[in-house]
């Protein structure tokens, strides 16, 4: 191999490369698939020359000792005292507003392949980024030199960008008004940090969940385990000073398994989410388990997760998956568990309602929206009278939850469909004018210091019943269904109509009982006509939360991380294809 | 700090290069200095700057290769840098497709570095040109302009040494048509800001054959 230039700085590099959001969202390892080789190995530790690091969160940034992610950060009389420094040079420099946000942002992940450990990779980053609005433009800077004087250098950098902006300025920005908190902090309730837990015991657990499947019948095995820390001090020229400590976790894997005659080969992923939560999640709980429909054999993570007893059933799951029934293609009654319906309430109702997206700000990357202001206006039905879906930063245990968003402002929740119309979207400061409402949603975000805060899809959930329906209850009622588990590979276009979605497992479901496992299911619909065909959901019994780490948006991209509630529910009438077909 | 020199470089990449107990070893710096303006609707709605420059160290025992980067150039943080590439070394499986490093090489000096710089200003007049043709035309420009300087600088303990600048400067656009159900996009891209016109760049917004209308309902009947 040659000699070459890495451009190592640039961590949108593989992102440029498929410039694509649905492959950003989808699974871990979806993403490891799609990078080049050379990254992919770079990644796994066995980089021969490839000085490249991919965009992970926190790849990119300085790799450190395991017990450095222990270390505490700057106090907060010393974060104070810096963000003065920089609130104050942004006033003098003609900044009718400004924040500053210190962030020390800490990884650590974990990969392991069949008996081997991949990669450990603790990262630490640490930095501030400054955002101004000089005479109604925005500007913002960063830097990683954090000391007073390199603070307000950068406050003088950004206000430098404002004013520099003015040339195009339209309408200045609006921004909603907003109360400072004073002191505040939020830290996400954890029970155990999962920097405390010793590498070695990551490392086992990891390669116990990979000898599980591979002894049930999995040929190959990737796990990975994701710990994030964001270290997040944020101050405002409103008065705010607010210390947040947030902590996130995801475990996965993906177990394929191989027929050597015939060169067929399937995967099933793991049933856990990424979750808001220490290392507690790792301990399995009866009472945060719940089973499938009758005849399934699946099982429904909440708040725990038995890593070990879903690998062993992804071993055995893969290897049926070889021979199981291939569906026969037509319309059906399909009741989709919250581990799969998660991924369509993202693309299909988390995505069309960002206010950003509707206004067309998005429109060079990650798509506009059919549910423009106009098409709002109409009052059409965006689904039966039973879709009620909300948007919050609250919900425990799932990833989005925070204090306050990262434009300072107290994290709430809020209607965007209620009974089947389209009621409101997701907005921040900049944008609450534009549909006449007075404040924030909070729903702000930068993946780091060294990025803009914008506007980032909160939890977007899906009301549970509440009427008492078990999953068995809504099962005995289908004449003609397929039960689907877990989310698969998907498709939809850039205004979030048109879509395509598959799974993990799939049931037929013949004259209200579980008849045999199928595979090959994906079913085709538009956004409209498939939460038209809503008939209803589970009890609060059922509900849990679907995530994901990789949500992209923004040029330069960022990811956010981003979960998804829901209790098993049912949608009548449609079009299943068969993914196995010739064509 | 961002744009070092050749010889600021090649001292620093030789101090790092002289911790070095490894069989082999290479050590590269990347520097930028780029800044960004993003526009829709016809205004402007993000807009910033970068600057960093980061060492990445390779340490190669036999087969067993690490790396390790920092982002501080003290000599405390250099040599733990050089020694934590080492230890991760130490733990990595040997690689099958190992290849000795190479030894000094003849690389080409393509005079890439451009004399305009982008600045602040000339990223809003690109974007300001950009709207106000898509504005005279009724159509809405959505776009994103990112770019500056970038320098890199190799060496390894084979005696193998290079050092390069670079600028670039990347242009996006999407154009709309006012009921929001046409659109095109163009991209274009030119060592040279000075040789990047968003006005003409962006091409002739949308064309035909750029144009996508809004999706209509499909179903497994008119899919093939």
């Amino acid at each position: 191999m040659s000699v070459q230039f890495f451009n190592f700085t640039d961590p949108d590099d593989w992102l440029l490369t498929t410039n694509n959001e649905q492959l950003i969202i989808n699974h871990t390892f979806f993403h490891l698939q799609h990078m080049k080789r050379r990254d992919f190995v770079g990644l796994s530790g066995l980089a021969a020359g490839a000085l490249f690091l991919p965009s992970l969160p926190g790849f990119g940034h300085t790799p450190v000792d395991p017990g450095r992610l222990l270390e505490p950060g700057a106090d907060v009389i010393l974060k104070k005292r810096l963000a003065d420094a920089a609130l104050n040079a942004a006033k003098a420099s003609g900044a009718s507003y400004a924040d500053v946000r210190i962030g020390r942002y800490l990884n650590q992940y974990i990969f392991a392949r069949e008996k081997q450990v991949q990669n450990i990779v603790s990262t630490e980053s640490y930095g501030v980024g400054i955002r101004v609005l000089v005479n109604g433009c925005w500007g913002f800077a960063s830097t990683s030199v954090v000391t007073e004087a390199s603070l307000a250098a950068t406050a003088r950098v950004a206000t430098d960008i404002a004013k520099a902006n003015r040339l195009v300025m339209k309408e200045p920005v609006q921004l909603a008004p907003q109360q400072g908190y004073g002191e505040v902090s939020w830290k996400t309730p954890i029970e155990q940090g999962a920097f405390e837990v010793p590498v070695k015991q990551k490392v086992e657990l990891l390669l116990a969940a990979n000898a599980a499947a591979l002894d049930n019948g999995a040929n190959y095995i990737n796990s990975g385990l994701f710990q994030v820390n964001e270290q997040k001090y944020f101050a405002s020229t409103d008065g705010s000073y607010i210390d947040q400590d947030v902590h996130r976790l995801w475990p996965t894997f993906s177990a394929t398994a191989v027929d050597t005659k015939t060169g067929k080969f399937r995967s099933r992923e793991a049933l856990s989410a990424p979750v808001g939560l220490g290392y507690e999640y790792l301990s399995p709980s009866a009472s945060q388990q719940i089973a499938g429909p009758q005849g399934t054999n699946t099982v429904g993570y909440k708040l725990r997760y038995d890593m070990l007893a879903d690998a062993a059933m992804a071993g055995k799951q893969a290897k049926a998956k070889l021979t199981m029934k291939s569906v026969t293609p037509g319309k059906y009654d399909l009741v989709l568990d919250p581990g799969h319906l998660g991924l369509t309430i993202h693309e299909s109702v988390g995505h069309p309602t960002e206010l950003d997206r509707v206004l067309g700000y998005e429109a060079n990357f990650a798509g506009t929206s059919f549910a423009t202001l106009e098409w709002k206006a109409k009052n059409l039905p965006y689904g039966s009278k039973v879709v009620n879906i909300v948007a919050d930063k609250l919900q425990p245990g799932s990833v989005g939850s925070v204090g306050y968003d990262d434009e300072g402002v107290k994290t709430r929740e809020w209607d965007l469909i209620k009974e089947g119309k389209l009621v409101n979207y997701q907005k921040i400061r900049d944008q609450a004018h534009i549909v006449n409402q007075k404040e924030s949603d909070g729903c702000a975000y930068a993946q780091s210091w060294e990025n803009v805060q914008f506007q980032r899809m909160p939890n977007v959930s899906l009301r549970p019943s509440a009427t008492a329906l078990s999953v068995d209850e809504m099962v005995s009622k289908v004449d003609k269904g397929i039960y689907i588990a877990g989310a698969g590979s998907f498709s939809i276009d850039q205004q979030r109509f048109n879509f395509q979605f598959g799974g993990q497992l799939f049931y037929a479901i013949e004259k209200g009982k579980i008849t045999e496992p199928l595979e090959d299911v994906a079913y085709q619909s538009n956004t409209q006509e498939f939460w038209g065909a809503c008939a209803g959901s589970c009890d609060q019994r059922d509900y849990r939360l679907f995530g994901t780490f990789f949500d992209g948006k923004g040029q330069p991209s960022q990811s956010s991380a981003v979960s998804h509630g829901s209790a098993t529910t049912r949608f009548n009438g449609v079009n299943v294809i068969n993914t196995a077909r010739k064509v | 700090m961002a744009i070092l020199s050749k010889d600021e470089a090649q001292a620093l990449l030789k101090k790092v290069l002289s911790y070095s107990t490894a069989d082999e070893c290479a050590v590269s710096l990347n520097g930028l200095n780029t800044g960004n303006i993003r526009y829709a609707r016809n205004s402007v709605s993000t807009a910033g700057a970068a600057d960093s420059v980061s060492l990445a160290v390779e340490s190669r025992f036999g087969k067993r290769s690490g790396i390790a980067t920092c982002n501080e150039f003290d000599d405390t943080t250099l040599k733990r840098c050089v020694q934590r590439a080492e230890e991760i070394a130490r733990l990595a499986p040997e690689s099958p497709e190992y290849m000795p490093l190479l030894g000094p090489q003849n690389y080409l000096a393509p005079p890439s570095a451009a004399a305009t710089l982008l600045t602040a200003t000339t990223r809003a007049q690109a974007a300001a040109d950009s709207m106000a043709l898509c504005a005279a035309k009724n159509l809405t420009a959505a776009g994103f302009l990112d770019g500056g300087t970038r320098f890199q600088a190799l060496r390894n303990s084979k005696g193998l040494e290079a050092y390069q600048q670079s600028t670039n400067t990347d242009f996006s656009v999407t154009v709309r048509t006012a009921d929001g159900r046409g659109s095109g996009y163009a991209i274009g891209d030119a060592t040279d800001p000075a040789k990047l016109n968003a006005k003409a760049s962006p091409s002739a917004p949308p064309t035909k054959r750029w144009v996508r209308r809004m999706p209509r309902p499909s179903s497994p009947a008119n899919t093939p």
